[in-house]
């Protein structure tokens, strides 16, 4: 065998393991980062199914732009997290009169199914904890999911978010003080 | 020693966050692994490299630098120039000999009448005689 007939199945053995290599990184991510994305998209749109079509629509979105820049594993969740917020806004752009209509409607008609995964002997605690989520203003809400179940630093949320890596931090320690006054309220120490 | 806030964060750590739906995850998977293997996705690919859209604008602007010059090329030839030239160069010279012959064949009048034929400017003379 000629050494340039080594060289080029080499590089064929090379790009195959890297094409591997790459989807399953893709793939992992979404097994590991697609329940955080949901959850971020459902606060931002209030109904299951367009959460679900915003996911998709903006996972899609990153993998169709970076599959093949090399981009590294630890930069996609910020990416995908950034993707679901550009996706939503757009869409509000879109249909921001039809959107705000369906919002209103939605927020008395729809019952809103729980947004964690809950045991049976913790099923009240983490319920009181969800309304108690529930109830935080949007910015703190969406602050509060990017760090605890998006695990991005304060500085990935504030790229996300387009704010300031303070404000960021203030409306993280904002929301955990208004979530810990509301569970005393409720009765859970 | 774990203050208040810690155990808060503790406990919205043990909170796991529902599940993407199945049909979603799936049209995903499907979506990354069905255009991978068309043509279409590789010349997706292709045209998003850097290096052929660097070209491709090259290309463009080139194109219309070299329309534009030839757009605003002079229409009639200038005064000075030799009317032959611009004659033979302009690609009329065969379709002027071939009406110089038409017209001999349709008047033979000698070959003076001929030699006045060569002339192109002065055809529609030779029409307003006969």
């Amino acid at each position: 065998m000629t050494p340039a007939a080594t060289i080029s199945i080499w590089q064929g053995v090379n790009r195959v393991t890297d094409n591997a290599t790459n989807r399953t990184m893709w793939h992992r991510m979404l097994h590991e980062c697609g329940d955080g994305l949901f959850l971020y998209a459902r606060q931002l749109c209030r109904n299951d199914a367009d959460a679900a079509d915003v996911v998709q629509e903006a996972f899609l979105r990153v993998w169709r732009k970076h599959a093949n820049n090399g981009v590294t594993e630890p930069d996609l969740p910020a990416l995908c997290y950034s993707a679901v917020r550009y996706t939503v806004l757009d869409r509000q752009r879109q249909a921001a009169r039809r959107w705000r209509r369906e919002v209103a409607a939605g927020e008395s008609l729809y019952e809103q199914p729980p947004l964690f995964e809950s045991s049976l002997e913790k099923a009240e605690e983490d319920a009181r904890l969800e309304t108690a989520i529930r109830e935080l203003p949007v910015e703190q809400r969406e602050v509060l999911t990017l760090k605890i179940w998006g695990e991005l630093t304060f500085q990935q949320i504030a790229t996300v978010t387009d704010e300031s890596p303070n404000t960021v931090a203030s409306r993280y320690r904002l929301a955990l003080a208004a979530l810990r006054q509301q569970l005393a309220k409720a009765g859970t120490p | 020693m774990s203050t208040p806030i810690d155990t808060l964060e503790q406990q919205l750590n043990a909170l796991r966050a529902a599940r993407l739906p199945a049909t979603a995850r799936q049209s995903i998977l499907h979506e990354m692994q069905r255009p991978v293997t068309g043509h279409g996705w590789a010349l997706w690919q292709f045209a998003q490299r850097t290096g052929f859209q660097v070209a491709l604008a090259g290309a463009l602007s080139l194109t219309l630098v070299v329309g534009w010059q030839w757009l605003s090329r002079p229409l009639h030839p200038v005064s000075h120039a030799n009317a032959a030239t611009v004659v033979a160069s302009s690609g009329l010279g065969p379709s002027l000999a071939y009406w110089e012959s038409e017209l001999a064949a349709a008047c033979p009048r000698g070959e003076n009448t001929v030699a006045v034929l060569r002339s192109p400017s002065i055809l529609t003379n030779i029409q307003i005689r006969r």
